[in-house]
Parts: C-alpha cells; structure tokens; sequence
C-alpha cells in the first residue's frame, strides 16, 4: 500500500479490510495522538493508553465512517472524546472540555476565526432569539448550566439521540450567523 | 445576555481551535520522545488485535476461507450424505430422511445443506473486514469456490441413481445457497458512502 494516499484513502481501504491501510493511518496519526493528549495534561502513560483506546475505537466504530467525507475531523473527535473521558476518570478534567458530538465536526477545516468578537455579540444575541423555544433552551441547558445529556434528557422527558441532534442543529444555526459555513468557510 | 453569547461563541469556535491544535502536532511518532516512539511502533498490543481483523494479503485470505469451507464441505459431508458420498453413518440416515421429501425439494435442501454449512462456518470465522474484502475486492474467489466443490461432487465417483432433473437442481441449490446467504452479509457490512447532492 502506497504511503502517498490520503487519510480519506487510507480509511476506505481500512474499511474494505486492507491491513497495510491501518499500518500507514497508525504510522501517521499515532504520535500526534499522543502528542495530543499530553498537551492536553496527560501524563505519558496515560496518552499512551488514550491513543490506543482512540485507536480501537476508530476500528470498532469504522464503518460508521462514511466514505467521501473528510476522515480527520472524524478521527479528531474520537480522539478528543477519549482524553477527556482519561482526564475525567483521573479526575484531571478541565472546565474547557466538552465532549464533541460526531456530527458537530464534519467540516471543521472550513470553520474561521472571526476577526472581531465584540462584532460577534450582537449577531449571535439575534440568531440565539431566532432559534425555537426548545433548541434555546436545550442550548442554554447545554451551555450555560452545563448540564450533560444524560441530565437535560431527564429534564426534558427526550431522548439523548434526539436531544443530541437538536443540539447540533442548533450549533449549525449559531455557525451560520457567525458568517461561518460549512462548506466553504465565511460566507 | 452577553455572557451567554460570548459562552457559546467561545464553545463553538474552542472545536475549531482543538481540531487545528490536534492538526498543529508533528504527524507520525516526531512528535513524541523516542521512548514512547519505540513503543508505539513496535511493543503494541493493540496494532496486533486491530490487524487480526483486516487482511494482510489476498492470498492469506484465500488460504483461510478455502481452509475453513474445506472443513465446512467435511462437516456437511458428515451431516448428510451427497449423491451416496457420506463420511458417517449419520449423514446417510439423513440422507435418507431427506430423500423422503417430495422433488425438487429434496434435491433443493440436499444442495443448500452442502453449501451452507461451509459458508456457515467461513463466516463464523473471518471477521467482519475480512468478509467486505472478500465481497468487494475478491467476489470472484467467492463465486468460483461453491461452482468448483458442486463441480467436484458431481464428478465424483458415486451410486447416486439421480436423474439429470434432480442433479440439476442439486447443483444450482448447491452453488446459489451460499450466494443468497452472502447477500445478506453485503447488506450488514456494506460501508456507508456520503449522499451527494
């Protein structure tokens, strides 16, 4: 297998089973996976485990992977999921954190910083008005209290699948009016 | 209200900054010292389990389905007896069984016992990545396998006293059995492509 194929490349070929696939994507990505997680305030040991977690993870979770879509952000999130779920468990976790959903990272290279916060309030004050009753709650919920979930879930008597696309929709709305778009950067 | 905002502003854009963090990182092992470089290369459970699954070779691949369908053809030689080729007193007596079924259904459920239970136990035992190579990247191994054991059962010197008829069901129920089964496995690990518009 050619070292030259793509990430995307390399996870379709991973996926149809070819070994020398998985050899390249762990060669490539292994040690910036634990470069991650030390950064992240892991000690060595413990990045280590993460990034084989993350690893396994990946292979277990591969065929949720849909071919044609960009695969690092994909992986990122399984990556990132795993060394809070470590710094949790070893009670390390950092307020910061939050747990990714898949479907919130998709195209996260097209994603730009906006130059000027403050530029930033007033139009994210609007699209937070703009969105339905229940997705600014769920996003308030979410963000503001904190409240995983699991514990909105209980709350709003809706399922954490339901709530979790909801959420995620509502993000998108919040993207858009940032004048960030998913296919192409700032519109 | 503003705090709200910036809040959200701060979590939607942190995910953006994470992700071009992860991608700042060194790719390959550069990144780390070479103690854990070492260890991520060479001394790693996890590579070995993850590999087991995928295949190394076409050819490896080959020699395990044909070596577990050659032990699923015994297994079904010794269940039920082909055209009077039984490898245990059992597989004749069902044999026999079967033979009180009306045609073509005895001819239909003689074939697809020959061929389902090697396909049976090749699928019991590759993994699921194993299997999708099988299907996308080798399906004319697939194909050729059940054609050439029927091929060789029919060849074989027996006392069979089956018409054409009955051979001839035989054969298509022998060689299509493991094929209807198969289908359903390209349904259940058939990969997700993204929808175009």
């Amino acid at each position: 297998m050619a070292d030259s194929l793509s990430d995307d490349e390399l996870l379709e070929a991973w996926i149809y089973g070819e070994q020398g696939a998985f050899d390249i994507f762990y060669k490539r990505h292994s040690g910036r996976v634990v470069a991650y997680a030390l950064k992240r305030g892991l000690c060595p040991e413990d990045a280590e485990e993460t990034a084989q977690v993350a690893f396994l993870k990946l292979h277990q979770n591969i065929e949720r992977y849909e071919i044609g879509k960009q695969s690092l952000p994909w992986f990122f999130t399984i990556v990132h999921n795993c060394v809070l779920d470590k710094l949790r468990s070893g009670g390390k976790a950092k307020n910061n954190l939050q747990r990714l959903p898949e479907s919130e990272l998709d195209n996260l290279p097209a994603l730009v910083v906006p130059d000027s916060e403050s530029e930033q309030v007033p139009l994210l004050a609007m699209a937070l008005n703009s969105l339905p009753e229940n997705a600014r709650n769920l996003v308030e919920m979410r963000l503001q209290n904190d409240l995983s979930f699991k514990e909105i879930s209980k709350v709003t008597g809706k399922s954490e699948v339901s709530l979790r696309k909801n959420y995620s929709r509502s993000i998108e709305i919040l993207r858009q009016v940032l004048g960030v778009s998913k296919k192409g950067g700032e519109k | 209200m503003i705090d709200k905002v910036t809040k959200i502003s701060d979590s939607v854009l942190s995910d953006q900054n994470d992700f071009n963090e992860f991608l700042s990182m060194e790719s390959g092992s550069a990144g780390v010292s070479a103690e854990i470089q070492f260890r991520l290369e060479n001394d790693n459970k996890l590579k070995t389990i993850i590999r087991k699954d995928l295949v190394r070779s076409p050819k490896q691949l080959a020699t395990v389905y044909l070596l577990f369908s050659s032990i699923g053809y015994f297994v079904s030689l010794f269940i039920c007896a082909q055209n009077s080729i039984g490898l245990s007193a059992l597989s004749h007596s069902v044999a026999m069984q079967i033979h009180g079924m009306p045609d073509p259904w005895c001819s239909i459920f003689c074939g697809s016992l020959f061929t389902g239970i090697p396909f049976a136990i090749s699928a019991l035992f590759l993994s699921r990545f194993q299997h999708r190579y099988l299907i996308f990247k080798m399906w004319w191994f697939f194909i050729a396998v059940p054609i050439a054991a029927t091929l060789f059962m029919l060849v074989l010197p027996n006392n069979s006293h089956h018409n054409a008829t009955w051979l001839l069901y035989w054969a298509l129920s022998a060689i299509f059995m493991p094929y209807i089964l198969e289908f359903f496995v390209y349904l259940a690990v058939k990969p997700k492509q993204i929808k175009l518009n």
